[in-house]
């Protein structure tokens, strides 16, 4: 019986193990980063919104009806937006109102420019709610590809009543 | 002697690769005159005059320093409210311009006041484009009520 069968040889066997390596780093590469990408990305412009958006105090306060029976309360809220790299899509406002917190979104199309300012009014049933709004911050809605995100909310900023 | 070449190879391939999928992170950074456009607002020295003249805004702007001004950004602002609208108002440096602008808000009202900002163009690092910077830090105010 004649032994005259031949492996490959060890410089072939390395260049065709490297080349499959090679192609598993471009195939994994090419499916988990676009999945990475969006993750931070997602991550990045919440961080640049989040940083932002701000309650100014100057013309934010909230009216205190005299009228006990009303329950028709309205909040002014002025929000200032910076300078960041992000993709503004809407803005909530989050009322802190008897002992919880109520989000009040407010669209996507009066949004504060780029280092504006913009004044939302938001009526809140006083009664239901348990109480009169004391503070205040506001959630940037981001654009992330095809995704739209609610970004963590500012720090609250007390309310004052309306002069 | 193949093996090590193969090898250096690789890791040039996936150095090149983390490179660019890095590269993405570093915002884009806009450079005039050779330095970052943001230190060159710094430098920039204007002031500008509003008048109202028959119900119309005239703005006269005036570059003192030595930054050419590629356009202005207006920021009327109002009650809490702001609007921002752009004016190709070009300002080459140690020179003056003016023209008509429209200073009335959406609600056809005259604004509380108006702040003005410089707007440099500058080239985006390591490509052969130009972009635009708002020096906001530069921005300047006047009331309305004054003129």
């Amino acid at each position: 019986m004649k032994k005259d069968k031949k492996g490959i040889s060890a410089i072939v066997a390395t260049v065709l193990i490297i080349l499959i390596t090679v192609a598993a780093v471009t195939i994994i590469w090419a499916a988990i980063i676009p999945m990475i990408s969006n993750q931070l990305a997602g991550s990045t412009e919440c961080f640049d919104a989040s940083a932002a958006l701000s309650i100014v105090s100057d013309y934010s306060c909230v009216n205190q009806s005299k009228n006990a029976a009303d329950a028709n309360y309205t909040a002014k809220i002025q929000v200032h937006r910076a300078t960041g790299d992000f993709d503004l899509a809407g803005v909530d406002i989050q009322l802190a109102v008897g002992g919880t917190t109520e989000s009040f979104s407010m669209g996507s199309t009066n949004l504060p420019d780029v280092n504006g300012d913009k004044v939302y009014a938001i009526s809140y049933d006083a009664v239901a709610l348990g109480g009169n709004a004391t503070e205040v911050s506001v959630a940037a809605v981001v654009t992330t590809g095809s995704t739209t995100e609610t970004c963590g909310a500012s720090g609250m900023a007390t309310l004052r009543a309306c002069a | 002697m193949i093996a090590s070449v193969l090898l250096i190879m690789l890791v040039l391939f996936l150095a090149a690769l983390i490179f660019l999928w890095a590269r993405g992170f570093i915002s884009e950074q806009i450079e005039k005159r050779g330095q970052p456009v943001d230190r060159l607002c710094e430098t920039v020295d204007f002031d500008f005059e509003i008048i109202k003249a028959s119900g119309q805004y005239e703005l006269e702007v005036r570059n003192n320093g030595n930054v050419d001004i590629h356009s202005l950004d207006i920021k009327k602002f109002k009650g809490g409210n702001s609007e921002i609208s752009k004016f190709k108002f070009s300002v080459d440096a140690q020179d003056a311009i003016s023209g008509k602008v429209d200073l009335i808000m959406e609600d056809n009202t005259d604004p509380e006041s108006v702040t003005i900002y410089p707007v440099l163009l500058g080239g985006v690092v390591g490509k052969s484009e130009n972009k635009v910077y708002t020096c906001f830090e530069q921005g300047k105010t006047v009331q309305v009520g004054n003129i």
